[in-house]
């Protein structure tokens, strides 16, 4: 008998979660590289696997400081140095990359009268827009960003209150639009003419999205309680009340556009099966890229992180995206989002920023800093049988980085669909790069995959991982 | 030879026996930059190429105001869409035009923003005399120095106007019936009305003799080509003089379109 029958490799980590991953997370299909089940960071160094970032919460950032409810919506760009605006259930918020402010004059945050869900803030020129729902409908206010003095209600005095219902919004120039339930609106600043029903898209349909590209704007809208979707063109001077061109999604509910580097991004899900779907806008067809497991994300939940789309789904943040176009594109689950309720998402300063509440008394905006240790790498698995000869690996071995200080990671195999798996072997130890494991106490079997862990990781160094190759013989039970 | 194949078989059995089988996961996938293009022939959703915007329903070119378009209203130019735009035609064919300039053959404007330029848009001429001329013929003869030239390079409408101050002559209490008569002569065709004028039925009884002026015109029109008007007068009775008044006389044209 050979020494070596064969070998598996995992390398090329940058290749993120398996294409039916969202389906199984014991998934036979995918490659190398890719994972049937992850929360790790593959796009900050590609090709190396390192841990999830940790959270951290901004001063002031939680219940014991200012942050005492859920933050919906954070302004996705900086209105001045080192500063930014976010809405929470009932307050304004006024924030910088450490900091949730707290009291000064006017006292910060700033309670919005009759304010029950903050839905959208954006800067337009010299003012800050906020839209938010009452108890029966919603309103617009305006803050100039020069004494920070709000009208809650400026909305309905210039125009009309809004409907009850998500309200993205996006700019360009001085035209700002919005959605408004079946509605869109918009505001041209020139002019100082609001409009919050100049589209109407009909009785049953709502905005999910709107954002701006290539001097158009793009209106998301479902129709049906999410049974159809449907992107419309909207000439980018807003003043037309025809629509330009349209795309259809078809039977499915969209999330939000996205749109990076030209290429306008769609999150999408089908009610009928257990996935969502990150696509793009191809001609007229809305063309799927990768899949996702958890929940359908909005508006607010979606930020610009390397190069690529950070997403949040269900208790998770996700990236979607190539670092560079030269890779492929990836879809995995980067971090943990805090507490189990995760509300707006953004990266006004570069560093994502994470809002997120337990449902109860706990509330937090943390951004990415250090490493979690609730970080783990999955591979998908190998069928390792030969005829009636099953597989047993004997030998692994792990390339790293050079190691610093205590980072580590913890290997082990699983077999037979995860019904049997070895121990753990650690991977550590300063400056070194190669990490040899021998005597793999896992019995032959049939099929295998490689499980990586973090839990016992270090928070400042991560142990980034190359390549993982396993060698084994053929034998017979 | 058997010995060779022997060493053959073994040299086989042993390579196979250690070549390693690759069991790596393998799946392929395009790079991002392939997966993220779009397909030969696929007909993108509007076509934007700055600015330039074409959709299934609407053209556009240009930004903020500075924008050609066309869409169900018709077509405009100067305004981010139809309604606002300073000139557009819809599809019934009316045009709003906020200003125009229309040149003729000769590169001269005949119409601009104020309207139509009336100098250019209607060629005229006007000539009068100067002193006095008589005649006791009873047939017209020409008024010295009242006559026009008209050339036209295509049919025209003319509007010819002549105004002639005359008396004739003779003793105030000469009850001889009489009177000056003076007409235009257009290309050697004397045109009615006759002008009448130069005396007048006094208060006391009878002719007295004073200057008296008349106006009469015609409108015609006139085929390409150059056009002789002249002013004409004469007595009705030869022993008593027709006089007209040249500098009180005038011969004018005007051509009703260019």
């Amino acid at each position: 008998m050979a020494d070596i029958d064969f070998q598996i490799e995992f390398e090329g980590f940058n290749e993120g979660q398996s294409p039916l991953s969202h389906l199984d997370d014991k998934t036979f299909i995918g490659n190398k590289g890719q994972a049937s089940d992850m929360k790790a960071d593959i796009i900050s160094n590609p090709g190396f696997l390192t841990q999830s970032p940790a959270l951290v919460d901004l001063t002031n950032g939680n219940q014991d400081g200012v942050v005492d409810q859920l933050i919906r919506h954070i302004l996705d760009r900086p209105t001045g140095t080192d500063t930014t605006f976010a809405i929470g259930t009932t307050k304004l918020f006024k924030l910088s990359s450490t900091t949730v402010n707290s009291g000064g004059s006017p006292s910060w945050p700033q309670a919005i009268t009759n304010a029950v869900s903050g839905e959208s803030v954006i800067r337009l020129k010299a003012n800050l827009y906020g839209f938010f729902n009452r108890a029966s409908d919603g309103e617009i206010l305006k803050m100039p960003l020069a004494n920070e003095v709000i009208d809650p209600i400026w909305g309905s005095d210039t125009d009309a209150a809004l409907e009850n219902a998500p309200h993205p919004v996006a700019i360009k120039e001085d035209v700002m639009v919005f959605g408004n339930g079946r509605y869109v609106g918009v505001y041209v600043e020139g002019s100082a003419s609001l409009d919050v029903q100049k589209l109407d898209f009909g009785e049953g349909s709502e905005i999910a999205d709107v954002v701006f590209n290539s001097n158009t704007w793009l209106i998301a809208v479902n129709y049906g309680e999410g049974k159809k979707g449907q992107v419309y063109l909207y000439d980018g001077s807003a003043i037309s009340n025809i629509l330009s061109d349209e795309a259809g999604v078809g039977d499915q509910e969209i999330g939000f556009l996205y749109v990076l580097n030209g290429i306008v991004y769609i999150a999408y899900h089908d009610n009928s099966s257990n996935g969502f779907t990150i696509g793009w806008l191809s001609g007229r067809q809305i063309k799927p890229l990768r899949y996702f497991s958890g929940s359908l994300p909005d508006h607010r939940q979606k930020a610009l992180y390397k190069n690529t789309i950070l997403f949040v789904s269900s208790t998770n943040i996700m990236s979607a995206g190539a670092s560079v176009e030269q890779l492929k594109f990836q879809i995995s689950t980067l971090a943990d989002g805090g507490h189990a309720t995760i509300g707006g998402i953004a990266s006004p300063f570069g560093t994502p920023l994470i809002a997120s509440t337990d449902g109860g008394s706990n509330h937090r905006l943390a951004k990415f800093s250090g490493y979690s240790v609730d970080s783990n790498w999955k591979s998908v698995f190998v069928d390792v049988t030969q005829g009636r000869l099953l597989g047993k690996i004997h030998t692994i071995i792990v390339n790293t980085k050079a190691l610093v200080g205590s980072a580590r990671c913890d290997l082990k195999i699983e077999g037979n669909q995860g019904v049997v798996e070895s121990s753990e072997f650690e991977i550590s130890t300063a400056d070194k790069t190669r990490h040899v494991f021998r005597s793999i106490d896992l019995k032959a079997v049939e099929d295998m995959r490689l499980v990586l862990s973090y839990t016992n990781g270090d928070t400042t160094n991560t142990c980034p991982i190359r390549k993982v190759t396993a060698l084994g013989n053929y034998v017979e039970r | 030879m058997k010995k060779i194949l022997i060493i053959i078989g073994v040299v086989i059995i042993i390579f196979s026996m250690a070549k390693i089988k690759d069991l790596s996961p393998k799946f392929k996938i395009p790079l991002a930059e392939k997966e993220l293009e779009l397909q030969m022939g696929q007909v993108p959703m509007g076509m934007n190429q700055g600015g330039l915007n074409m959709y299934s329903n609407k053209f556009k070119r240009g930004y903020g105001d500075a924008v050609f378009g066309s869409d169900e209203n018709g077509i405009w130019l100067g305004g981010a869409e139809f309604d606002d735009s300073p000139f557009n035609v819809d599809m019934d064919g009316a045009l709003a035009a906020k200003s125009a300039t229309f040149k003729d053959e000769d590169n001269t404007t005949i119409i601009d923003a104020g309207g139509l330029v009336s100098t250019a848009s209607f060629p005229f001429d006007s000539v009068a005399g100067s002193s006095t001329q008589v005649t006791n013929s009873t047939s017209y003869v020409d008024v010295s120095g009242l006559t026009l030239e008209i050339t036209l390079e295509r049919e025209a409408r003319i509007l010819i106007i002549a105004t002639v101050r005359g008396l004739i002559g003779g003793a105030p209490d000469d009850n001889t019936s009489r009177f000056f008569a003076a007409t235009i002569n257009r290309n050697g065709a004397i045109r009615p009305p006759i002008v009448l004028s130069g005396i007048k039925y006094g208060d006391v009884g009878g002719y007295t003799t004073i200057y008296q002026t008349q106006t009469t015109h015609y409108v015609e029109s006139l085929a390409a080509g150059t056009h002789t008007i002249k002013l004409q007068f004469r007595t009705s009775n030869g022993s008593y003089n027709a006089t007209i008044k040249r500098d009180d006389t005038r011969l004018s044209y005007i051509v009703l379109g260019k």
